[in-house]
């Protein structure tokens, strides 16, 4: 998991995969119809529901274009190149990397970060001790 | 004159009521939002609720504090800041001996809060009612 919150409105997020809002919701054991839940539903939307697939964007329109991710990342969003070289430090075969301009502007929080890395873990997401 | 150049922002702040037949604690708090003892989500809400616990005082103290120059009864200075319907609650808790505490959370304090001050919603179980429905963002 990789999350990183740049300016108000840009969220680029990195996970093993795409979770459904189903076991997303699940994990996060809160009552349904609760406003914990809806607050879930609100993560699940700006993480993965409206976050645009931007390494299958890389691939499909863009890999001729721009030799690397990180150059593509760099170039087309704007991204300082440090930031981009960790995001594409991140990437396995099956990883999903996420972009949305409609953040909460939490994930930042260590308290947030440590909530999300437990709901993750108990979906099966991988953490690297040696990552951030 | 001030010219400021770089990025500039605005803060804000948002009312909150709470109405309590109980003591208001961490525990009655997590039950009210639908939190359970297992879920992950623990910590993020208990941030929430140190927040509010910080920045509530009884309903009275507030209407003082807030509108300094208060000649007629606070109550009626609430009006202007909360629709009929939560002052109708307040009066209604305040005449049955129940706790009602007002109070604000801010933008500038830590993301957490900041995301709920800007959040508008209201809810309510047998025990506590929480409206945070002023939302002025």
């Amino acid at each position: 998991m990789y999350i990183r919150e740049i300016s108000t409105s840009k969220l680029f997020a990195v996970f093993d995969r795409r979770y459904t809002q189903d076991e997303f919701r699940a994990a996060c054991q809160v009552v349904p119809g609760s406003y914990a839940d809806f607050f879930v539903l609100e993560m699940h939307r700006c993480l993965f529901d409206h976050a645009r697939d931007i390494r299958a964007e890389y691939k499909k329109y863009y890999a001729i274009e721009y030799p690397t991710i990180s150059d593509f990342l760099f170039w087309k969003y704007g991204i300082d190149k440090e930031t981009a070289q960790q995001i594409a430090s991140k990437l396995t075969k099956s990883t999903f990397v996420g972009y949305s301009r409609d953040t909460m502007r939490i994930f930042d929080d260590e308290t947030v970060k440590s909530v999300l890395k437990e709901i993750l873990s108990a979906l099966g997401e991988f953490f690297d001790e040696n990552s951030d | 004159m001030k010219i400021r150049t770089d990025f500039v922002t605005n803060s804000s702040s948002t009312s909150f009521v709470i109405i309590a037949t109980c003591e208001f604690t961490e525990d009655r708090f997590l039950e009210l939002v639908g939190v359970s003892a297992q879920s992950p989500l623990k910590p993020l809400f208990a941030v929430l609720y140190h927040s509010l616990k910080q920045n509530m005082c009884p309903a009275k103290d507030y209407a003082r504090d807030y509108y300094h120059d208060v000649t007629q009864d606070w109550i009626t200075a609430l009006r202007s800041q909360f629709a009929e319907e939560v002052i109708n609650r307040i009066t209604k808790a305040e005449r049955e001996g129940h706790k009602v505490y007002l109070g604000k959370l801010s933008s500038e304090e830590n993301c957490i809060e900041s995301f709920f001050c800007v959040d508008s919603f209201e809810i309510e179980n047998e025990n506590i009612y929480l409206n945070a429905l002023d939302c002025a963002w």
